[in-house]
């Protein structure tokens, strides 16, 4: 009598805890749709504003879809900004400079500190990783009389050196990359015959490509979507990059070439300029979690 | 050249930690590795290091960049004009209350959604709800502001509408009109732009604790939010410490204010916080006062860096053993 009674509370619990736990489960997932709703809304209110008509945008109900979708926003964008094609070019220009020197020298550090025995190894790494925690006091004071100095401002090769040189956390993945690779490789290779410069870029440097995919992302989506600094070393109108030309053109008045932007063109503008970064992050998004692990090593 | 030195001396030798290391190079090593970190050491050195001293030097003189060949040391002036400099501290006093808004923002935000998203044990899923959250950080820092800029304008925007029409509030914020408004209205786009990291801060936190402490509080009867209060909370207390300490870099932000008002400081001059009155007194007013600019955001860094500091010991100090 007692164990039958015991049994069935037993039996009841469960089927209340199941319940309670699909109950858990359904407002759980409604919880982070919820939280993924508000948190795409700009992305939505871009897409959409730049396939509405000028009336619908500013219409009294803004709807989330484009009832009369529309390219005209997209053309002008093309057609009204002959500068939009050089802004595009000069971002491609710095970002893709900064990422290959950056990987290139943060590759051949990375290497060194993580093999090659030298004084003052350790000292110069660690001082290096330890100077991103200095606080940068009146740092682009000093880095614009740099620039000037050595006559890279309005320089896109100034742009690339000045952003390329960020370079600590990059050596400390690439360090990473190459201390996870065996010594056997390259021990056999200096016996066959190889100096260290053939070893590295024969043997090890292909090894470490995972490193440098990783180092590369990074650094073109920080350049690409770079504003002050580049805004601060540039002057010159055709020497603009995208970034500072959006901001320009759609941020500063609505008047563009005597003629009215609305929302909607500047929706495609900011989209047209964002598209090579969320197209890289999309594509290649396993890549990102697995810096931001390495990187969160440091 | 440097290969011939590489391969010259080929003996067998033992290494400075005793051990004996086959083929090993050591001279050839030694100058293959200065000459392997020389062109980063150089590019760090000159773009990175240089700036900080310069910047130091550039703090304690007056420095006006528009007259030619003027920079004389002027000690401690600089601080004496800032203690009467009246814009100086209300920018200040608006960038502690952007930071005293943003701070507990994203740790309210990563924290949900970090809590929200560990909920989700299938891969795939809980991986697409990652790749959403870390989107904004990867989008350039001027197509965020200048979207939520529309997304909150006062006529056409779709929060209003919704405050307006959906919630019915007989009055919606104007989020850029309004003085009152502009801080917390660049704290929202601010945080929105940075959550993402914040959220995978705390995710790798909470999928770093041991699933059987849960399970053992499950079986003591406790419930989800006792688990979070008495497990997850405490053990994720190294993830505040950093959360935290990132945040207090955000004192001295430009972009936001510079993105939202390019050429105004917005109405009576509410988004003028200390790190754009830094950068226009530097780049944009009057003869370019580079040396009273250096010294605020020197000040600022410092402000910064005490804050962390505190947080560090605080947080660090009452560790539960």
């Amino acid at each position: 009598m007692a164990t039958a009674a015991t049994a069935t509370t037993h039996i009841q619990q469960r089927v209340l805890q199941r319940l309670w736990w699909r109950r858990d489960a359904a407002l759980q997932r409604l919880a982070m749709w919820l939280f993924v709703a508000v948190f795409l809304l700009p992305i939505v209110w871009a897409v959409s504003s730049s396939f509405k008509t000028r009336f619908e945008l500013y219409s009294e109900l803004p709807s989330l879809l484009p009832m009369h979708p529309t390219l005209a926003n997209y053309e002008f964008n093309f057609r009204r900004m002959p500068a939009f094609f050089t802004q595009f070019g000069n971002s491609l220009i710095v970002s893709v400079g900064a990422v290959v020197v950056q990987v290139f020298c943060a590759s051949l550090a990375g290497y060194a500190f993580a093999r090659l025995r030298f004084p003052g190894r350790d000292l110069i790494f660690y001082s290096m990783v330890m100077l991103i925690f200095v606080p940068r006091a009146g740092g682009l004071i000093a880095q614009y009389e740099l620039m000037a100095f050595l006559h890279l401002r309005n320089n896109l090769f100034g742009l690339i050196l000045a952003f390329s040189a960020g370079i600590a956390v990059p050596i400390f993945i690439m360090r990473q990359t190459f201390l996870n690779i065996p010594t056997v490789f390259e021990e056999a290779a200096l016996i066959d015959g190889c100096n260290r410069w053939q070893a590295f870029w024969r043997i090890i440097a292909p090894m470490g490509t995972g490193g440098m995919v990783v180092v590369g992302l990074f650094e073109f989506i920080r350049v690409w979507g770079e504003f002050l600094f580049t805004l601060t070393m540039i002057d010159r109108r055709e020497l603009f990059t995208l970034g500072i030309g959006i901001v320009m053109t759609y941020a500063d008045s609505n008047l563009l070439e005597g003629e009215w932007t609305t929302y909607g063109t500047q929706c495609a503008g900011y989209l047209l300029y964002a598209a090579p970064v969320i197209v890289f992050y999309i594509a290649l998004q396993k890549w990102f979690i697995r810096g931001l692990t390495e990187g969160l090593k440091l | 050249m440097l290969s011939a030195s590489g391969t010259s001396t080929g003996t067998v030798t033992v290494g400075k930690s005793g051990r004996p290391m086959g083929r090993r190079r050591v001279a050839g090593d030694a100058l293959m590795g200065y000459a392997f970190i020389a062109p980063a050491v150089v590019l760090f050195a000159l773009f990175q290091g240089y700036p900080i001293i310069r910047g130091l030097t550039i703090a304690f003189s007056d420095y006006r960049y528009l007259i030619p060949d003027w920079q004389p040391f002027n000690g401690v002036d600089n601080w004496i004009q800032m203690s009467r400099d009246a814009t100086f501290w209300a920018a200040l006093s608006r960038s502690a209350t952007y930071t005293a808004l943003y701070a507990p923002g994203i740790i309210v935000c990563g924290l949900a959604a970090a809590g929200l998203i560990s909920a989700f044990r299938g891969p795939a899923e809980a991986g697409t709800y990652r790749v959403i959250a870390y989107l904004p950080v990867v989008l350039p820092i001027a197509v965020a502001l200048l979207l939520w800029r529309q997304l909150l304008n006062n006529q056409f925007g779709y929060v209003n509408y919704f405050l307006r029409n959906v919630l019915h509030l007989p009055a919606a914020p104007n989020w850029l009109g309004d003085a009152a408004w502009v801080i917390p209205t660049l704290v929202i786009a601010a945080v929105w732009k940075q959550v993402g990291q914040t959220i995978l801060l705390f995710l790798i936190g909470i999928y770093g604790i041991n699933r059987e402490m849960y399970e053992a509080a499950a079986i003591d009867g406790a419930g989800p939010w006792r688990k979070f209060r008495y497990i997850t909370l405490p053990l994720l207390r190294p993830t505040f410490v950093l959360v935290l300490v990132l945040s207090a870099g955000v004192l001295g932000t430009v972009e936001e204010s510079l993105i939202f008002f390019p050429t105004e400081y917005g109405p009576r001059n509410a988004a003028l916080l200390i790190g754009r009155y830094s950068y226009d007194v530097a780049f944009r007013l009057g003869d370019l006062r580079w040396g009273y600019a250096a010294a605020i955001s020197l000040t600022v860094g410092i402000i910064s860096m005490l804050l962390s500091a505190l947080v560090f010991r605080t947080l660090r100090g009452e560790r539960l053993e």
